[in-house]
């Protein structure tokens, strides 16, 4: 039996008897023969020559390091390029040992090469982190960022540099949850990376750009720290930063523009906003052309920069990247499978495909372009890609171009999304099944011919499912698809959907820990309570008159303005249905007092909304009947009418335009009625209550000014004649009369 | 402002403690959907329903619009448009229709569809002298104009494509080749316009009074 030289060598490693020397010259044999060779790796893994380095590093003694960093660079070529290597690495423990090599106090070549094997294994997201930030693991490795520590040796400043960048490097990839991000800068490395960004060696500059933009990415509270720290000359980071998104190294230039999006994002250099606008976007726009890592990154950071601003949008529409993106993306449908190289394009055509919805998401005209750049078919075929965060991001393509009517109703009914989509709402991937359920919100809007056959497919009784599922996102995005299905729907359809959903399941939502939630679910009531006086007996049914109203009043109480204009909204089509609905609004003394606070809140969308509610309560057809009367006499009591003379003067016409309509119900009752007990024509407020037009404590509500109201309460004969044209007599049909705006006079609004 | 920045220093210094406190490790999501609010303008809203006429010569022609989307950010609305009676093999004729809003987007000249600023100034004079007494001709043809705070808004309506079937090419004896001058009264809710097309009738009338609700939904694009 004979041994090949490979297997001598791993043997070699192991015998104890062996020589240092032998030892080490077996491990550079063996260094030399798999250098870029994938068949020797996976041979010398097989023969068990892991456990064998392991060995040789996790030993004690440091009198001879040379045999470590041998062993180390070995571990650091297994680990390079190769995702089953890594973790066939750290599946056997090295972890720990390499980061035991870091001792500050060991051979700066030893050092050095632990960080590049590290930084080698961190390159997969699959490996664990949590090694890194046990023990004194972290704190070793930051001081190994500052490369004018003390202990100066001759010659070795370049490695304590390329150590650095390891480093920093290394903080960039175990830097992804908040706890990571929140114990790197506990750590002390912010001002390390500080010194590193300014030390005018780019390579070094490079690293720090990557570890600091991997702090700041979504979490503008470092983000706020690091913008507002100053360089070694006073400088801040920012107008630093900036000069490097025109270094002449693209990734230079990449790794800077990164740092300044999340910046950007997170809000905390406005003072550069035009900037970004005239520099970092044209930069990374003209990076769609290039080519590798730069290109491949580009559009995600594109993407990241852009999503909330409706002018970067544009201006990057006017930059003409849609074309770009879109040719990225068909040509690499075209090349599909010839290099057969998956995890590198995917990723491109994924952020490419992000970037797409990003300029799409907001401006009718940038969704033009993308529909006119013919990608949408590619989009399409990218929902059902084998790869998890492709389909996620062609499922955000198809949600921003859903968001116009045009498209619903033609080139997204064409192009066939509807299959591809329903599929998705299967998905496995919690990324993918978000975007898919936020894509659904649009697509069974009325307006969208999808919505019919989608229903017919059964989507109602996935939304059970759907909202079970244990994510706040999904559930959010359910329940937007709901309260979407239901707008303007035929009584029919509204039954349908909550029989299968069930109103139990719609009180779960009324009461999530998630206000956004709880916001669409109340939108949901809304919408089932909308039109029909039958429409609004089922939800009282569902849920019951007492539960309904209670928690209409509850959510009235939170002032939470997104809650409050929705309740109202409840409110103003339940008062639209039968005597009983209307009774049991009455009946809420807690309801009407929000009402009544809401009539000075400082949003006008609001105001008008509660004094709908108002107008909706005391509608009366040809006469004032008995109920309307009680009701104008109650909502009198309560200083209605007061709030209402004082919102005359309001500064929105909507507002004013509603209070003359709602301020006729209460003339026409009191020309029917006669007077109300005070006689003397100016209705008066029973302070009594409390809750009289000394408004409310929070600042959201403004007290009318005292001079204003006393010059807006006219007295009941003048508004009889002004304001109400040819008073209580022409009005008594069912059109519904109110004054028009300057000049106008009355008008039959039917 | 001044208070703002003073917060932000405050949580400057509390921070590395205060997130240890919270315990709340939640990133931002940085791909979550904007949220588009739909606007609401007096009866200019998602659902709102217009009712009227359309008047050529001795004919006139009932007519429904339905306002499907409103973003006065993006001076942008689009609708239905309903006509009854235009041709015999249509009893009705659906059109999907989008309008731009004049003001800081679009200016009162079209520049397209046939119509050259003689065609925009007869056409927004004549509407300005029916119906909108306050407006002067002068003033209508600044760039300036602002409809957030006027009392009018002056819109272009133009027809894209039929309802349901968007695929339907032309209809014998029916044309939606044109535009429509738009004019909308916050006050009275009542929208007027001409329907322009160069080989068409000139100042075919479009009269429409909105549709009362007393009710209202609401829905919003994810």
């Amino acid at each position: 039996m004979t041994l090949t030289p490979h297997e001598v060598a791993v043997s070699q490693l192991a015998t104890d008897q062996t020589v240092p020397l032998d030892r080490i010259k077996s491990l550079r044999f063996i260094k030399n023969s798999i250098i870029g060779n994938k068949t020797k790796k996976d041979l010398y893994i097989q023969l068990g020559i892991v456990s064998r380095l392991q060995d040789i590093i996790s030993t004690k003694d440091d009198k001879d390091s040379q045999l470590k960093i041998q062993a180390v660079i070995v571990l650091g070529s297994f680990a390079f390029g190769n995702e089953s290597n890594i973790l066939a690495l750290t599946n056997s423990g090295v972890v720990e040992p390499l980061l035991n090599c870091l001792n500050p106090s060991g051979d700066p070549k030893l050092i050095e090469a632990a960080a590049r094997t590290l930084n080698a294994i961190y390159a997969s997201p699959k490996v664990s982190r949590q090694q890194l930030f046990m023990g004194n693991h972290l704190h070793v490795l930051v001081q190994l960022l500052d490369t004018f520590s003390s202990k100066h040796r001759p010659g070795q400043d370049i490695v304590q540099v390329h150590t650095a960048e390891l480093v920093a490097s290394i903080l960039a990839r175990c830097c992804e949850t908040l706890e990571q991000q929140m114990q790197i800068a506990d750590s002390g490395a912010i001002p390390l990376l500080m010194r590193l960004l300014a030390s005018g060696i780019s390579k070094s500059q490079e690293a720090a750009l990557g570890a600091l933009a991997a702090l700041v990415k979504d979490n503008p509270e470092l983000a706020q720290v690091i913008a507002q720290m100053r360089l070694e000359k006073g400088e801040r980071p920012a107008p630093f930063i900036l000069r490097l998104v025109r270094d002449k190294s693209p990734t230079m230039r990449l790794a800077a523009a990164t740092c300044l999006t999340y910046l950007n994002r997170a809000g905390v250099i406005p003072e550069h906003n035009s900037d970004i606008m005239l520099t970092v976007l044209p930069i990374l726009v003209k990076m769609l052309q290039l080519t590798g890592a730069v290109q491949e990154t580009a559009p995600q950071v594109l993407a990241h920069l852009i999503w909330e601003s409706e002018n970067m949008q544009k201006a990057v529409c006017d930059m003409e990247a849609i074309p770009k993106l879109a040719s990225i993306i068909s040509q690499m449908d075209e090349e599909d499978n010839v290099y057969g190289i998956v995890g590198q394009k995917d990723k491109l055509k994924e952020n490419s495909l992000l970037a797409l919805a990003a300029i799409s998401q907001l401006k009718e005209d940038c969704r033009k372009q993308v529909i006119e750049a013919k990608v949408l078919s590619h989009i399409v075929s990218a929902m059902s890609h084998p790869s998890v965060g492709v389909r996620a991001a062609a499922c955000q393509c198809t949600r921003s171009l859903s968001r116009s009517v045009k498209n619903l109703r033609t080139s997204l009914v064409d192009a066939g999304i509807e299959n591809p989509l329903f599929q998705l709402l299967s998905d496995e991937d919690l990324g993918v099944l978000r975007s898919a359920t936020a894509t659904l919100c649009n697509i069974v809007l009325d307006v969208s011919p999808m919505k019919k056959t989608i229903m017919e497919r059964g989507i109602v009784s996935k939304f059970v499912r759907m909202i079970s599922y244990g994510d706040n996102v999904v559930r959010l995005n359910t329940v937007w698809a709901i309260k979407n299905l239901v707008f303007e729907a035929e009584s029919e359809v509204k039954e349908n959907v909550m029989r299968q959903f069930g109103y139990n399941n719609l009180v779960l939502l009324l009461n999530d820990s998630e206000p956004a939630v709880q916001e669409q679910a109340l939108n949901l009531v809304r919408n089932l309570a909308h039109k029909r006086e039958h429409d609004i007996e089922q939800v009282f049914r569902g849920l019951g008159n007492g539960q309904l109203l209670s928690i209409i009043e509850e959510k009235l109480s939170w002032d939470d303005p997104r809650l409050l204009e929705h309740a109202l909204y409840v409110l103003v089509n339940i008062a639209t249905g039968n005597e009983y609905h209307k009774q049991s609004i009455l009946k809420r003394q807690g309801i009407l007092r929000s009402v009544l606070r809401s009539m000075n809140h400082e949003s006008a969308a609001i105001r008008v909304a509660s004094i709908w509610v108002i107008i909706n309560l005391t509608w009366q057809d040809d006469k004032v009947s008995h109920s309307v009367h009680e009701c104008v006499t109650l909502l009198r009591s309560m200083g209605v009418e007061d709030r209402l003379l004082a919102l005359n003067a309001d500064h929105d016409l909507d507002v004013r335009d509603r209070v003359k309509t709602a301020l006729q119900h209460f003339l026409m009752d009191q020309q029917q009625y006669g007077h109300n007990n005070n006689g003397n024509g100016v209705p008066s407020n029973p302070t009594g209550t409390g809750i009289g037009r000394h408004g409310h404590p929070s600042s959201r509500y403004h007290d009318p000014q005292q001079q204003q109201q006393q010059e807006n309460i006219p007295s009941s004969s003048s508004s009889s004649g002004d304001a109400f044209g040819g008073g209580a007599g022409s009005a008594m049909d069912t059109t519904h009369i109110v004054t028009g705006g300057p000049g106008a006079g009355g008008h039959d609004r039917r | 402002m001044a208070v703002r920045k003073q917060q932000a220093k405050q949580r400057q210094l509390g921070l590395l403690q205060r997130h240890q406190q919270q315990q709340q490790h939640r990133k931002l999501d940085p791909f979550e959907a904007v949220r588009v609010h739909p606007s609401k303008t007096f009866h200019l809203y998602t659902g709102s329903r217009f009712q009227g006429k359309q008047r050529s010569g001795s004919h006139s022609y009932d007519v429904v619009v339905d306002i499907k989307h409103v973003d006065l950010n993006d001076s942008f609305l689009c609708g239905y448009l309903h006509i009854k009676g235009l041709t015999e093999e249509y009893p009705e004729l659906t059109t999907y229709f989008e309008a731009e809003i004049i003001g800081p987007k679009h200016s009162f000249f079209t520049r397209k569809w046939d119509a050259d600023e003689l065609v925009d100034e007869e056409h927004w004079v004549n509407m300005a002298h029916s119906y909108t007494q306050s407006q002067t001709p002068s003033r209508l043809c600044s760039f300036t104009y602002d409809h957030r705070s006027e009392d009018v808004v002056f819109m272009r309506w133009k027809e894209h494509f039929l309802v349901p079937d968007h695929q339907v090419q032309g209809i014998s004896g029916a044309s939606f080749a044109g535009f429509y001058y738009i004019c909308y009264s916050k006050a009275t809710g009542h929208i007027s316009g001409f329907y322009y097309h160069h080989s068409s009738e000139k100042f075919q009338q479009l009269l429409l009074a909105p549709i009362q609700e007393r009710s209202f939904g609401s829905v919003e694009y994810r």
